[in-house]
C-alpha cells in the first residue's frame, strides 16, 4: 500500500501475501521518522570511523610519485572544498578500438604530457639596456622531446607576435620596442612557461595494463581539454578534482564525484560506513547550487540565523554585521535554542499543541 | 697554518702545530698533570682548538684505545673485583678518561672490542651505557619494543616508596609511602648499585588468565586477603599552609577560633577539632571541609580610617579548611615564620591508604592498569601446591604490546622466589631464558611457567594451563580516592552564573557540545533544554519594543525603560548566558530586540 512502485510491483508478482506484510513491516520499520535528526546522526556516524583512521597513505598503481593526499587530510580536503588541493590525478580511457592499441596509448600520453618552453632552454636572460629578452636553446632537450628547431621558433615567433623575434641558431632575442623593465620581466615568466606542445596543467603521464586495457594515469588534471581528445573515452575520464568537475559538469556531477571519493576513502580504509550517510554528506556541500566547503567562508557564511553563524566562528565581526544590517533570527535551529534555552525543533520538540492557551492571563 | 687557541671561551694565543699540542695535553692529562676534568677540542672549520674547565659540561667515561688495545685489561678487571683498584687508580693510569661532547667529537670510540679499527682512539665502558639511570633499572628491556620501554620508565618515578628518609620531617604536598617496600627478585646490574634507594614496588605473584572478565581493558584484579595481609599499603601526606597576613593600614589577621558573630562563619560544627590557639589537635581525624586553622581577616574594602568598623563592615572568615574529599589524621603541626616574616602556619595530614576499586598499579614494561575489581580471597584461583595470585593479569595485554620483557621477568621471578635467590635481568647480558627454563623443570615445575590452577567457585580444573609467576609491581600516586568528585548542587561562577570547574572549586561536569548532539540525536529536545539549564533566569521582555523590561521591586511593577510600556510586558525564561549576551550588546550600543510567540 505504502510500499515505493517498484518494489511494490516485484513483491506482488510473487502473489504471496506474507511476503508482502513482511517486505511492507520492513520497508516502514526502515523509513526514518519525522524528526529524526538524521544530520547530526550522520555527523556522528561518520566522525566515529574517522576517529580510526590510519595515517598509513596506499599508493596506486603506476602513479607512485603522486602527492595526493590520502584518510583524514582528504576527508578534510573534501569537506573544506579547498581550491588549491595536493595531489591532482586524473584517469584516463581509451576508446573501444584503441584501448588494445598500446601505440594508441602511447600517442595520447605523448599528446597529453605538457611540454613548457622552460624544459627546451638552457637560460633566460634579460637585457634591460636594450629592452630585450635573450633565449637560449638546449638542443640535447629538443633532441629528446622531438622537437624540430625551426618549427619552434616558428611558434615562438607565431606567438610572440607583439614584438620583434629575432633568430641566431640558438639564441633567440625578443625586442620590446617600449616598456618598462617591470614588463621585461612579466614576459620573461610568461615565456618560459609558455606552452609548446599537449596539455595545460598535465605533468606526467605513464600507461599501465589492467584487463587487457591500457589505461593513462596523469599526475595534474584538465578535465577539459582531456575530454576533447578523440582517442579518450570522455565518458570514462576521471579525475580527483572536485571544483574542476564542478566547473566542467556541473553541480550534479559535483555531488556525485564527492559521493564516489568520500566512499573510496573510506573503503580504503577498511571502515564501514552507511552510503546514505555519505549522500546527506554529499547533498549539503552542494546544495546552495556550488561546491561549498563546512567552514566559515562556505556553508556558515550561507547560513540564516545570527546566532548560529556567532557560534561556529568569529562571533564578533558576525555580531557587527548583524547589528548594521539589522538582520533578525528567527531562533529555528537547535543550537539557537541551546543558546536560549529553549526545546530545539527536533524529535520530541518539533510538535505543537494545536490549542492556543488565552494569553495574559497566567 | 696557525690555529687559535681558546680557554674558556676566552682567546689565549695561537698554535702551529696544532696536532702534537693536542697530543701533548691529553698525554699530560692521563698521566695526572692537569686536572682529568679538563677537556680539550679540534674545531677544524673553525681552525680552532678549545680548553674547557667550566662546570656543567656533562662528562661521560670511556676506556683509552692505544695501539688497537684497549688499555683496560683482563687483570685490571680481575684486580677490580678482588678490590685491589679502584676505579680512581684507573683514571690516575690513565686507562679511563672522562670525556666531555666536545671533545667526542674528534674520537672515534667502538662499542666492542671486536669493533676496534687501526684509527680507534677510545671504547665504551659497557654497552648498557645507553641507557640512563631510570631506564637501565628494567629488566629484560632489550626484549622489549622501544616504545615500551620509554613507558615502562617514566611510572618508575610515580610510584610509591620511600622517597627519602627523613620524610617525616618534610611537608610535602602529595606524597605517598609505601609500608613494605621490597628489593625486586628480577633485577639489573643497576639494581645492585642503586640497591637501597631503589625499593619502589612489591613482588608479587601474578597469574596471566582472565576471571569473570573484570581485568578487561588493562584492568587488574587483586585478591583481598592479600591486600588485608598488607600488600601495597601505603600512607599518603598532604600538607597545607596558611599565612597569617599583614594589610595595609596596621591590620592583620587573627589566628584563633572565630567568632560566631563574623562573617561566613561555618558553623560551630567545623571548628571542633580547633585548640584555643585556632590551630587543629594532632592525631585528630579531620575530614572534607574540617576547619584545621582558624583565621579571621579584617574586612576586604576597609580603608584607613577606623570608623568604618562601627559602621557596620564585618570581620571575615577566611580560616583554612581541608580540601574537597580529603581526610586523615593531623600529623604534624609547625608554626614558624615566612620570609616576609608573618607567622606561617603548616599541617600535615597523613591518611592510610589501602588499594582499593580504581587504584593504578604497573610493572616496569610498561604495562599499566588499575584495579577493577577485589576478589574475595577464596575466590581466586589456586595451584596443586596451594599458591593463590595476588594479582591477576588479563592476557588480551600481551600480543598488541609485544612486552616479552614481561614474560620472562614474570619466568625470572618463579624461578628466583622459588630458588630463594636474585635473578639477573640486565639487558644482552642477564640469564638466558634456556637456562630458566632448565632451573625451573629442575625445581619440579613445567619449564614454560605454566601450572594447572583449580576454579574457586568449583573446584574443577581450568582446562587450560596458567601461566603463574612472580612479577614486580609498582603502585603509583593516581588513587581513585584523590579523584572522586560528585556534585548536585554547589557553587556558581559570578558572571555567567554556570556551576564551576573542577575538582578543587566542587565543579560540575561539563555536559559539552558532542555530549549535546548525542542527546539532540536521540530526539529528546526537553532532556536537552533541562541539560542546559544550568543557568536559567526569568527575563522581562517589552512586547511593544522588544527590549528588556525592568522589575521595580519598590512600587511592584514592571516597565520598559526605552517606550515606558506597563501593560504588554512577559516573562520569559532563558539562560543567563543569553541574557549577558544581551546586556553585553546593550553595553556597547547595540539594540538586541526580542520577538516573543508561543511555542507549544
Amino acid at each position: 500500500m505504502d510500499l515505493p512502485k517498484r518494489i511494490k510491483e516485484e513483491v506482488e508478482k510473487s502473489n504471496n501475501k506474507e511476503l508482502y506484510s513482511l517486505v511492507e513491516n520492513f520497508y516502514n520499520k526502515m523509513k526514518i521518522d519525522p524528526g529524526e535528526p538524521i544530520g547530526i546522526i550522520t555527523a556522528q556516524s561518520i566522525g566515529e570511523p574517522t576517529t580510526q583512521m590510519i595515517l598509513r597513505s596506499f599508493h596506486f598503481v603506476g602513479i607512485a610519485q603522486s602527492q595526493a593526499s590520502l584518510g583524514l587530510p582528504r576527508l578534510v580536503e573534501i569537506t573544506d572544498a579547498r581550491k588549491k588541493m595536493k595531489g591532482r590525478y586524473m584517469i584516463i580511457r581509451l576508446l573501444d578500438e584503441y584501448k588494445n592499441d598500446i601505440k594508441v596509448a602511447e600517442d595520447v600520453a605523448k599528446k597529453l604530457k605538457e611540454l613548457l618552453l622552460e624544459d627546451l632552454i638552457q637560460e633566460v636572460s634579460i637585457d634591460i639596456f636594450e629592452n630585450k629578452i635573450i633565449i637560449e636553446l638546449d638542443e640535447n632537450k629538443m633532441n629528446m622531446e622531438d622537437i624540430n628547431k625551426t618549427e619552434l621558433i616558428k611558434l615562438l615567433k607565431k606567438r610572440l607576435k607583439r614584438y620583434t623575434v629575432n633568430s641566431d641558431n640558438n639564441i633567440v632575442e625578443v625586442i620590446l620596442k617600449k616598456g618598462k623593465p617591470s614588463e621585461l620581466y612579466l614576459l620573461k615568466d610568461n615565456i618560459k612557461k609558455m606552452l609548446i606542445k599537449g596539455i595545460k596543467g598535465i605533468k606526467d603521464v605513464t600507461i599501465s595494463q589492467e584487463n587487457n586495457e591500457y589505461i593513462l594515469y596523469a599526475i595534474g588534471s584538465n578535465l577539459q581539454e582531456v575530454m576533447k581528445i578523440p582517442e579518450v573515452d570522455y565518458t570514462k575520464v576521471y579525475t580527483n578534482d572536485i571544483k574542476e568537475i564542478e566547473k566542467i559538469l556541473g553541480i550534479e556531477a559535483a555531488r556525485n564525484a564527492i559521493f564516489n571519493e568520500i566512499k573510496k576513502l573510506y573503503n580504503d580504509q577498511g571502515l564501514n560506513v552507511d552510503n546514505r550517510h555519505f549522500m546527506l554528506l554529499a547533498d549539503v556541500l552542494t546544495w546552495y547550487g556550488s561546491y561549498l566547503g563546512i567552514n566559515r567562508y562556505g556553508l556558515h557564511a550561507e547560513k540564516d540565523s545570527v546566532l548560529s553563524k556567532a557560534a561556529f566562528e568569529t562571533p564578533i565581526p558576525i555580531f557587527m554585521r548583524a547589528s548594521m544590517m539589522g538582520e533578525s533570527d528567527p531562533v529555528l535551529s537547535s543550537i539557537d535554542n541551546i543558546i536560549i534555552n529553549q526545546p530545539i525543533f527536533l524529535g520530541t520538540g518539533l510538535y505543537n499543541i494545536f490549542y492556543q492557551a488565552p494569553k495574559n492571563k497566567e | 697554518m696557525s690555529y687559535e687557541v681558546y680557554l674558556d671561551n676566552i682567546f689565549i694565543g695561537y698554535v702551529e702545530d696544532y696536532e702534537d699540542f693536542i697530543r701533548d695535553f691529553k698525554e699530560k692529562r692521563r698521566s695526572g698533570i692537569i686536572p682529568e676534568f679538563v677537556n680539550i677540542s679540534l674545531d677544524e672549520d673553525r681552525k680552532i682548538v678549545e680548553i674547557n674547565t667550566r662546570k656543567g659540561r656533562i662528562l661521560r667515561p670511556l676506556i683509552v684505545v692505544k695501539d688497537k688495545k684497549p688499555l683496560l685489561t683482563k687483570e685490571d678487571i680481575e684486580k677490580l673485583s678482588r678490590g685491589e683498584l679502584s676505579w680512581s687508580d684507573l683514571e690516575k693510569m690513565g686507562v679511563i678518561e672522562w670525556v666531555d661532547p666536545e671533545e667526542e667529537e674528534n674520537l672515534k670510540v667502538a662499542l666492542y672490542p671486536e669493533d676496534i679499527k687501526d684509527d680507534t682512539t677510545h671504547l665504551e665502558v659497557s654497552s648498557l651505557i645507553i641507557f640512563g639511570i631510570a631506564t637501565s633499572l628494567n629488566p629484560f628491556s632489550n626484549k622489549n619494543q622501544s616504545a615500551r620501554l620509554n613507558r615502562g620508565v617514566r611510572p618508575l618515578k610515580q610510584s610509591h616508596a620511600i622517597y627519602s628518609l627523613n620524610y617525616h620531617n618534610r611537608f610535602d604536598t602529595d606524597i605517598s609511602i609505601l609500608y613494605y617496600p621490597q628489593q625486586p627478585i628480577v633485577r639489573t646490574f643497576s639494581n645492585k648499585i642503586f640497591q637501597k634507594e631503589n625499593l619502589i614496588g612489591q613482588n608479587v605473584v601474578v597469574a596471566v588468565m582472565t576471571q569473570d572478565g573484570y581485568n578487561i581493558e588493562d584492568a587488574l584484579i587483586m585478591s583481598k586477603s592479600s591486600i588485608e595481609r598488607g600488600i601495597f599499603r601505603s600512607v599518603y601526606f598532604r600538607s597545607y599552609e596558611v599565612e597569617k597576613l599583614r594589610y595595609p593600614g596596621g591590620l592583620q589577621d587573627e589566628i584563633g577560633i572565630p567568632d560566631p558573630s563574623i562573617e561566613l562563619y561555618r558553623g560551630k560544627d567545623k571548628y571542633k577539632y580547633l585548640e584555643e590557639d585556632g590551630i587543629v589537635s594532632l592525631e585528630s581525624y579531620v575530614s572534607a571541609d574540617d576547619v584545621i586553622v582558624g583565621r579571621t581577616s579584617p574586612p576586604r574594602f576597609l580603608g584607613l580610617s577606623s570608623e568604618s568598623i562601627t559602621t557596620g563592615l564585618r570581620k571575615k572568615d577566611s580560616s583554612l579548611t581541608m580540601g574537597g574529599g580529603e581526610e586523615g589524621y593531623v600529623d604534624s603541626v609547625v608554626v614558624t615564620e615566612s620570609p616576609d616574616g608573618n607567622t606561617l602556619i603548616k599541617i600535615r595530614v597523613r591518611d592510610l591508604r589501602i588499594p582499593e576499586l580504581g587504584d593504578k598499579f604497573t610493572v616496569r614494561h610498561g604495562q599499566k592498569g588499575v584495579i577493577g575489581m577485589i576478589v574475595e580471597g577464596t575466590d581466586v584461583p589456586w595451584s596443586s601446591s596451594g599458591i593463590r595470585p595476588d594479582i591477576i593479569f588479563s592476557p588480551a595485554g600481551i600480543p598488541s604490546r609485544e612486552t616479552f620483557g614481561l614474560l620472562l621477568e614474570l619466568l625470572g621471578g618463579k624461578v628466583g622466589s622459588l630458588n630463594g635467590r636474585y635473578v639477573d635481568g640486565t639487558p644482552w647480558y642477564g640469564e638466558d631464558e634456556e637456562e630458566l627454563r632448565k632451573e625451573l623443570l629442575s625445581l619440579g615445575f613445567k619449564d614454560d611457567g605454566t601450572e594447572t590452577l583449580y576454579n574457586p567457585i568449583t573446584g574443577d580444573e581450568f582446562k587450560a594451563k596458567i601461566f603463574i609467576g612472580s612479577l614486580y609491581y609498582l603502585r603509583l600516586k593516581y588513587m581513585a580516592k584523590n579523584k572522586l568528585q560528585a556534585r548536585a548542587t554547589g557553587p556558581i561562577t559570578l558572571l555567567t552564573k554556570q556551576p564551576t570547574e573542577g575538582k578543587s572549586k566542587k565543579g560540575g561536569l561539563r555536559f559539552s557540545e558532542m555530549e549535546n548532539e548525542v542527546l539532540a540525536a536521540h530526539g529528546s529536545s526537553i532532556l536537552l533544554r533541562e541539560m542546559f539549564s544550568s543557568d536559567d533566569s526569568v527575563i522581562f521582555v517589552c512586547e511593544s519594543c522588544g527590549s528588556l523590561a525592568t522589575e521595580d521591586n519598590i512600587r511592584n511593577r514592571l516597565y520598559c525603560p526605552v517606550c515606558g510600556e506597563t501593560e504588554k510586558i512577559s516573562k520569559v525564561k532563558v539562560s543567563y548566558g543569553f541574557t549577558l549576551l544581551l546586556k553585553e550588546l546593550i553595553s556597547i550600543g547595540i539594540w538586541p530586540r526580542l520577538k516573543l510567540d508561543y511555542k507549544f
